[in-house]
This record gives structure tokens, C-alpha cells and sequence, in this order.
């Protein structure tokens, strides 16, 4: 899978002169001892199940298929364990800095009063609720779930892209991913020590129930509906968690309280975890037009008879202009050095930086503060001078609306690509999700790797040809001690057959292997362990033979049997597909090629929740 | 255990749409088959069909045309049909997506699957001749929804619902066939011998419209006749798709849902109910010969108890 990694970018996989990096050996292996045409295969097994699983997201102002499933490469990004305790760190420091900042801004100001930063900055913000100053939110907890973006420049240093305090999305897709390539590719996690990720629903539940007003309180998950761009991931995360997925219709205020209709009459609802933005939670609050909230919520909430997660208003701390402040509010709140670092942002609300953007117009990127999803960009070097004017005469209007910032090259990762069946370098990003609760600050290990699939492109966004990648944390910092292989490997003849067995229900679950041949689940454990038997004495006898290969055809052996029963899982749905042709829906048209900068991976796809509130939205499908 | 009212009445309406499905594939292939040895006499064949789903209007609007080929792509693909298999299909899945944090993932694929492969296609499926395939994959898709149903959801409120929504529609959809089929010429036996087997054959097209055909030759042994197909049909005790036994398990279903709200919607009872009394105290000659109940009142009460779920529990505050 090798291919010229180059200088221009920073390679995650390879080194500038072609080396793997230690982390990635152990993948880099399995991948070239699967051949590219096994390793295509299982690739459409993948997209199948996904298509089936209907893991899925909307794309608005398309009246027939309108759900996709998010491109996905199988190619895991690996971070080794040194590299993630350094983000780790960053993150919990930056989350609970940006908390801090939320509670004292909504109550106090003092780093207004102190000077630290603008209050105009903060109360000019179109994301500041003055509706919820002075709220004793439960536990002075305001971002419940934060979804950072980083990205790494050209040296691989880890920066800031942005903050997503409201309600970011994407974390079902981790999930999901990472079921599916342990379906999939079980042989590459073999031994690789590649720490999970599937406690976040637990680990989340825990949060949301720790702010609850009542002891015991009932959770819900509030989504816009089936409609919006997110709702696999609403229905996912309820589900997960055991909880009801409810829509604004099924809650109302009574009494000073928030219930939920049910069959059986009205229920006492305690903690939202609300998949809506601020504007359209409470039309007597916030819009009139929404008919996606709850009347009468904020005042629930204001009572302290309600928790909402994340809490209202926590929008102004990722307004961009605020976001240059952050390295600033982790030395005023917590007294530390920020370990993460911010891309370097001009304001132009300030007027020194404000003169330096308007004369380098042309090198930088351009955002409007309040805008999302690449809208109301400006990309300097890839405009003409006729749109950078244009761009600059509302810059000089309304300084305080924009920011500027140099153009950052993404680091690069291996990515197959099925037209041309070979490996090739795309850009890609990182959003991890951090939970904060009572005690403490959860980050599931890794995170979405989102990757721009289309040559050349540092779009990540799916409307843009972009997908997502696997990605691994892993417990050390590679390469990996094939430990747990090697005794089986090695374990000598007597015990041969404890360890095969060990192998197979433990190792590989509970599908039974048999020599490379698929057979159904149904079959008897007996013959399972005969098998394995068979295999252990075989072992034995073969002590005098080369035994690296002989384990290896069997790991292999063991493992293809697995990918046949989930390939036979998936049998029914494809054996229809293929018998009556044409019943696809068929491949939906790309949108036409576009180029830009990694600027544009912010609010993106994975905000739709944020960005696609109305209903009656049929704005081009980003998500 | 708690069901909020909008889940309900997705459950509900899933049951109903997923039945919905069956019983239009099941009618039109079994009459699409029917018809391919019936030259010239396609009108008494389709024109119940096209009836007893929202008449034939708008096919004739979009088709121009009312012909076996307009009618099958009408019932099987067409989402301009409300009706159709295809609609159907869809707003069954649309209502299981509505449900995905509560219902088995294994229910959902299944229903997810089915409208990958049946809600994209067009007439091009009758130019290979797929229309049994197709028929038979919604056929199939709709018992192995049921037979998941069967053996992973827990029987709590929802899967009541669930119920009384399949046979809800199942007792509505069989009083809707014989009802055209009584309203037209088939009513009474012809005389003519040679129209007489081509009547014959169309009442063996009811029989097995309904999966009804086998069941009826091994219990009624006298042959072809509108009165016992009638009778088999709506009063039989023990076939499963018979008006009665469709309404004594919608009956059973709500009882089931009433279990967790004792007295809270006195009228669900006692709606359903009259309904299991009347069909199983009425003589087939009460109905076909005395309108005492008419097939329409039969139909009225159904719609009835259907509304009177509505109100208890879909719309209440």
C-alpha cells in the first residue's frame, strides 16, 4: 500500500522517506497479506451492511432515496498511546476552561471585568441567551458533550479547528464504524491492543442522569425527527441508552413540569438530552415559528424543574471570534499553559488585525462568525480578485461578523480507492467527544475520523465526497508485541488443545471455525471444540514445521470463516439484490467537484442537527 | 412500562401497512394469473381489484389507460397509489424508522431491506416478466416481518398495537373483497355451463387472494359456491384470515393494551366486542341474503373500533 507520501503535508502513516511508522506496522501488514482483491471484497461487504442497517443520513432537497450511507474507508487511522494522552489532556483542560467561561459569563462576568477579553465580543454574539443569565444550571455543568475539531498542520502538531458546544453529532458513526470493522477485518485488530470505544452510551447516560433534579430521574433524547440529517444517530444513542427518543409533540408543560404523552397518560420527564438548537427548543422562549420544541420548557428550566444537556447558550463560547480567546481562558480560569493550540485567528473586530486582514486578503481564509457549514466563506488564495473584493466591502461593515485565518495543509492518511484499486494519500480530520460530568471528564479513546475522499480535495464534508475512517487509540506506541499470538503460536504440544479452544470461543466469539469452511451459527458447540481439537492436535504435530506460516493460515483460516457468516448475515438482502436487477435505487449523482480549504470541515455534515432545524428546510443537503 | 402515544400509533400503523402490503401482492398476482388465461374477460377480473383500492380515476389520469399492465404497475409499483405495495411498504418503513430506538434491529433490517428492493421499481419489472417474483418478495417480506415480530418483541403494549393494526386491516381487507365481489355479477350462480367454471374460477381467485383456497377445499367439501366461500370467509372459527377470527384477535389485542389502563376507554371494549358478537352469533344467510349486519355495517364497525383507538390513545393530552 505504499505510495510517495511527499513533503507538503504531514503523512499519518508514513514518514517523509517512505518508512511505516511504528504504530501503523502491525495494520500495514495485515492490509498487504490480505491482497487488494480480498481486501476490496470485504469493502463491499461493508457498504452492504451499512445500506442495510440503514446507517444512514439525510440529504435535504432530494425527493426520492434522500437518506446515503456516509462513504466509509476501511483503512483505520492510528494514534498511538504517548500522542493521545498529549490530546487527552488538551481536551479535558480546554472543556473544563470553556465550562468555567459559560458559568461565569451567565452569571459574574468576571473575565469581562477583569479584562481578559471584550465584553462587546461576548454580548454581541448572535449565540449569547440572555434568557438564561442567571440560571443555576444542575451541577454547573453547561457542555455535557463537546465534539472538537482538530486537525494536524504540516509538522503533525495537533490544533483547534473549533469547538462544537452545542450539540455535536457523529459519535454514532464511531460506533457504528467500529462494530463493522470488527466484523469485518477481526484479523487486524488481532494483538494490535487497540483500546475500545463502545462504553460512550453508558459513559453518556451516567452523565445525563447525574443532572437530573430528582433522584432517578427519566432521561429522554428530544430529535427534530426522522427528517433531519441526524436522526440514525438520535435513535441510536436512545436505544443505546434504554431511553425514550422523543419529538416536541410528545412533551408538554403542565404544572411547572415537563411531561411526556403516553398511553398510559402524562409522565414527569427530568433531563433532555436535546438534539435541537437553542432557537427552536421553546417557541414562547426563543422562535415563535418552531414547531419542533416545547412551550413553556425555559421556564421549566429556569425553575430548575428540567435539565437540558448541553445547556442553553453555550453556543456563544464556540462563536469563532470567541474562540481565539480559548488559550486565554485556560490560563485565567485554570492557570495553565494550553496544550492544545488554536489556529491562528485575525478578529476583525480588533482593528490592528482587522487592518492586516484587509491587506492580505488574498492568503487567508475568510469566515463569518456566525456561519456554518462553509457557508460565508472567503478562500483567499482560490478567489479572484473581483470576490475578494466584493467579500471585503462586507468585512469593512460589519468587522465583528469575520475572522480570518492562514491556510492550513491537513495531514494525510492511506485511503483505498475502489476506482483505481490502490492506496493514495486524502486529507483528513479528528472530532473526539468529550463527556464532562459531576466527576469527571470521559473521552472515548479516538474518535470520528472524517477524510476527504475526493483526490486533492480537504473537504471532509459527505456532501463533498468526504466519508470516515475507523479510528484507533491504541496502549502503547507501536509497533505491536504480537503478544497474545505468539502463545498461541508457541504453546507447546501438550496444551495444544486448551488454547485452541481458549482461541476460537474467546478470540473470535462465537462463530465456529472450521478449516476456511463457513458454517452455520446453529451447529453444536461439540463440533466446535472437535474441531478445535482437530486443529490443536494438528498443531502439535506440526511442532517441527515453520510455525509463524502455519498460524498464520490459521488465524486466517479462522477468520474467513467469521467474515462468511457475516457475510451470510447479510446473505438475504443481497442474494434479492442480485436475482432481480436494477432494484437499486440508483448511484446518486456527485455534486459537481469543488475545491477548497480545511476550513470548510467545521460545522459541516455533523452539525445538521444545528444547521438543519426547520422542517421545512430544503437548503442543499449539507450534513 | 411506558409507551408514548406517538410510538403507538406508529406500531399501529406498521402493523397495518406491512399487512397492507401482503394482501395487495397476494390479490394481484393471484389475479394477474388469473387473467393470463382469461382473454378478453379482463374487466370482471380487475375492476374489484381497482375498487376496493380508491377506484380508478387517478390510474386512468396517469396511465391513460385501464389495462392489466396499467393495473399491476398501479397496485405493485406506483407511489402515486396510496395503495399500492411500493406505498405501502414505504410508509411502513417510514413509520418502523420513526421506531428505530424501539424495535429489535433485526425488525427494522428486515423492513429496511424490503424497501431497498421493492420501492424502486417500475414497469420494467412486468417487461421480464417479474411480477410473481415481485409479488411473492413482498409476500414473503411481510410474513418474515411478522415471523421476527413473532419471536423477538416483547409482548408489552407496543407489540398490542402492533397486533391490532395487522388485524384491524386484515378483517377490513377481507369484508372489502367480498364486497365487490358480492356487489358484482358473481353474486349468484349463472346458469350457462361455460360462464358458469369461468365464475368458479373467479371465486377460486378470492379463495386464494386470501391464501383461502387450500383451507376451504379441505373443510368444505361441496365444491364451489359464493354462499360457503362466503361463510368460510367471514364466520370461519379457525382460518386465520377469516373476518371473524381477524376480529376476535383485534378484540383479544385490545383487551391485551386495556390490561395496562383497566376501564380507562369503556368504549374500545364494547366496541370490539359487538363486533366478535355479531360475527360470531350472524348465520351467513343474516348477512349475504338479510344485510343483518350488511358486509358495509361489518366495515363500519371495524372503522369504528379503528377510531375509537385513535381517540383513547393516539390523541389524547
Amino acid at each position: 500500500m505504499k505510495y510517495e507520501p511527499g513533503d507538503r503535508f504531514f503523512d499519518e502513516m508514513f514518514t517523509p522517506d517512505g518508512q511505516v511508522r511504528p504504530h501503523y506496522q502491525g495494520v500495514e501488514e495485515y492490509i498487504s497479506d490480505l491482497g487488494v482483491a480480498e481486501f476490496e471484497r470485504r469493502h463491499r461487504l461493508l457498504d452492504l451492511a451499512f445500506r442495510n442497517q440503514g446507517i444512514t443520513f439525510t440529504v435535504y432537497g432530494d425527493s426520492q432515496g434522500t437518506e446515503r450511507t456516509f462513504p466509509f474507508d476501511p483503512v483505520p487511522r492510528i494514534i498511538p498511546a504517548s500522542e493521545w494522552s498529549h490530546v487527552e489532556a488538551g481536551l479535558t483542560q480546554r472543556v473544563k476552561a470553556l465550562n468555567a467561561f459559560l458559568r461565569d459569563i451567565y452569571s459574574d462576568a468576571q473575565i469581562l471585568g477583569d479584562g481578559v477579553m471584550p465584553a462587546e465580543l461576548v454580548y454581541t454574539s448572535a449565540h449569547f441567551r440572555r434568557e438564561v443569565h442567571g440560571v443555576q444550571v444542575p451541577q454547573g455543568i453547561y457542555t455535557h458533550i463537546v465534539g472538537t475539531d482538530l486537525i494536524r498542520n504540516e509538522q503533525g502538531e495537533y490544533l483547534v479547528l473549533e469547538d462544537n458546544l452545542r450539540s455535536p453529532s457523529g459519535v454514532s458513526y464511531l460506533l457504528a464504524n467500529r462494530q463493522a470493522m470488527t466484523r469485518i477485518y477481526p484479523g487486524m485488530f488481532e494483538a494490535q491492543g487497540v483500546r475500545p470505544v463502545q462504553h460512550y452510551a453508558t459513559a453518556l447516560l451516567e452523565v445525563l442522569q447525574s443532572v437530573s433534579p430528582r433522584d432517578n430521574g427519566t432521561v429522554v433524547v428530544l430529535t427534530p425527527g426522522m427528517y433531519n440529517s441526524a436522526y440514525f444517530e438520535h435513535a441510536y444513542l436512545a436505544q443505546q441508552m434504554g431511553v425514550e427518543l422523543v419529538e416536541g409533540r410528545d412533551l408538554f408543560v403542565d404544572a411547572g413540569r415537563v411531561w411526556m404523552r403516553s398511553t398510559g397518560g402524562r409522565k414527569q420527564v427530568d433531563v433532555i438530552y436535546r438534539r435541537i438548537d437553542d432557537d427552536f427548543l421553546d417557541p414562547l422562549a426563543f422562535r415563535r415559528d418552531s414547531s419542533l420544541g416545547v412551550a413553556g420548557l425555559v421556564e421549566v428550566y429556569r425553575q430548575g424543574r428540567v435539565a437540558i444537556a448541553n445547556a442553553i447558550g453555550t453556543g456563544v463560547a464556540d462563536d469563532k471570534a470567541v474562540y481565539a480567546y480559548v488559550p486565554d481562558m485556560i490560563r485565567y480560569y485554570l492557570n495553565e499553559t494550553p496544550l492544545l493550540n488554536n489556529v491562528p485567528t485575525y478578529l476583525g473586530w480588533n482593528a490592528d488585525h482587522l487592518e492586516y486582514m484587509l491587506a492580505n486578503a488574498g492568503d487567508l481564509v475568510f469566515k463569518a462568525v456566525g456561519e456554518a457549514g462553509g457557508y460565508g466563506m472567503l478562500i483567499g488564495p482560490y478567489a479572484t480578485r473581483d470576490e475578494i473584493d466584493a467579500y471585503l466591502v462586507k468585512v469593512r461593515l460589519e468587522p465583528r461578523e469575520f475572522i480570518a485565518q492562514p491556510v492550513v495543509g491537513l495531514s494525510r492518511h492511506p485511503t483505498f480507492y475502489p476506482d483505481a484499486s490502490q492506496f493514495e494519500g486524502a486529507h483528513i480530520d479528528l472530532r473526539p467527544y468529550v463527556l464532562y460530568g459531576t466527576k469527571d471528564v470521559t473521552i472515548v479513546p479516538g474518535g470520528l475520523t472524517r477524510v476527504a475522499l475526493r483526490r486533492g480535495s480537504l473537504v471532509v464534508n459527505s456532501s463533498q465526497g468526504g466519508g470516515s475512517k475507523d479510528t484507533w487509540v491504541l496502549d502503547h506506541d507501536g509497533p505491536a508485541t504480537p503478544q497474545g499470538m505468539s502463545q498461541i503460536m508457541h504453546g507447546d504440544g501438550q496444551n495444544a488443545q486448551n488454547q485452541a479452544q481458549s482461541q476460537f470461543q474467546g478470540g473470535f466469539g462465537a462463530v465456529p471455525v472450521g478449516g476456511g469452511q463457513s458454517q452455520s451459527q446453529s451447529q453444536s458447540q461439540g463440533q466446535v471444540q472437535g474441531q478445535a481439537q482437530g486443529l490443536g492436535q494438528a498443531q502439535g504435530q506440526s511442532q517441527s514445521q515453520s510455525q509463524p506460516s502455519f498460524s498464520q493460515a490459521r488465524v486466517r483460516a479462522a477468520e474467513d470463516a467469521q467474515i462468511e457468516a457475516y457475510g451470510q448475515s447479510q446473505h438475504q438482502g443481497q442474494s434479492q439484490t442480485q436475482t432481480s436487477e436494477g432494484t437499486l435505487p440508483p448511484p446518486e449523482p456527485q455534486s459537481p467537484e469543488r475545491h477548497s480549504y480545511q476550513q470548510e470541515l467545521e460545522k459541516d455534515q455533523l452539525d445538521g442537527d444545528e444547521l438543519n432545524q426547520n422542517e421545512a428546510q430544503t437548503k442543499e443537503g449539507e450534513r | 412500562m411506558l409507551l408514548l402515544s406517538r410510538l403507538a400509533e406508529n406500531l399501529f400503523w406498521i402493523g397495518r401497512y406491512v399487512e397492507r402490503a401482503e394482501n395487495t401482492a397476494r390479490l394481484l398476482n393471484v389475479n394477474y394469473y388469473a387473467t393470463l388465461e382469461m382473454a378478453g374477460r379482463a374487466r370482471e377480473y380487475w375492476m374489484p381489484l381497482l375498487e376496493l383500492t380508491g377506484g380508478d380515476a387517478d390510474l386512468r389520469a396517469k396511465y391513460g389507460r385501464v389495462d392489466a399492465r396499467s393495473i399491476s404497475a398501479w397496485l405493485a409499483f406506483d407511489r402515486d397509489n396510496p395503495a399500492s405495495i411500493a406505498t405501502s411498504v414505504a410508509r411502513a418503513r417510514e413509520n418502523a424508522r420513526g421506531l428505530r430506538d424501539r424495535i429489535p434491529s433485526e425488525m427494522w433490517e428486515a423492513l429496511n431491506r424490503t424497501y431497498l428492493n421493492l420501492c424502486f421499481e417500475n414497469e420494467s419489472v412486468l417487461d421480464r416478466d417479474g411480477l410473481f417474483e415481485y409479488c411473492a418478495a413482498a409476500r414473503d417480506a411481510s410474513q418474515f416481518f411478522f415471523g421476527i415480530a413473532f419471536a423477538t418483541l416483547p409482548r408489552d403494549e407496543g407489540w398490542s398495537f402492533m397486533r391490532a393494526g395487522q388485524m384491524l386491516e386484515r378483517g377490513d381487507n377481507t369484508l372489502r373483497v367480498l364486497q365487490s365481489r358480492y356487489r358484482g355479477i358473481d353474486a349468484r350462480p349463472v346458469e350457462d355451463p361455460g360462464q358458469r367454471a369461468m365464475q368458479d374460477q373467479r371465486w377460486v381467485s378470492v379463495l386464494k387472494g386470501a391464501s383461502a383456497y387450500e383451507a376451504y377445499r379441505k373443510r368444505i367439501h361441496s365444491g364451489i359456491d359464493p354462499q360457503t366461500i362466503g361463510d368460510f370467509l367471514l364466520l370461519d372459527e379457525f382460518f386465520p384470515r377469516s373476518v371473524r377470527y381477524s376480529a376476535e384477535n383485534l378484540e383479544a389485542a385490545l383487551m391485551q393494551i386495556e390490561r395496562h389502563h383497566p376501564g380507562a376507554h369503556p368504549e374500545i371494549p364494547r366496541l370490539s366486542r359487538w363486533l366478535v358478537a355479531r360475527l360470531q352469533y350472524a348465520r351467513v344467510a343474516d348477512i349475504l341474503d338479510e344485510d343483518n349486519p350488511s358486509l358495509e355495517e361489518l366495515l363500519g364497525d371495524f372503522n369504528r373500533v379503528g377510531a375509537a383507538i385513535n381517540a383513547a390513545y393516539f390523541q389524547q393530552e
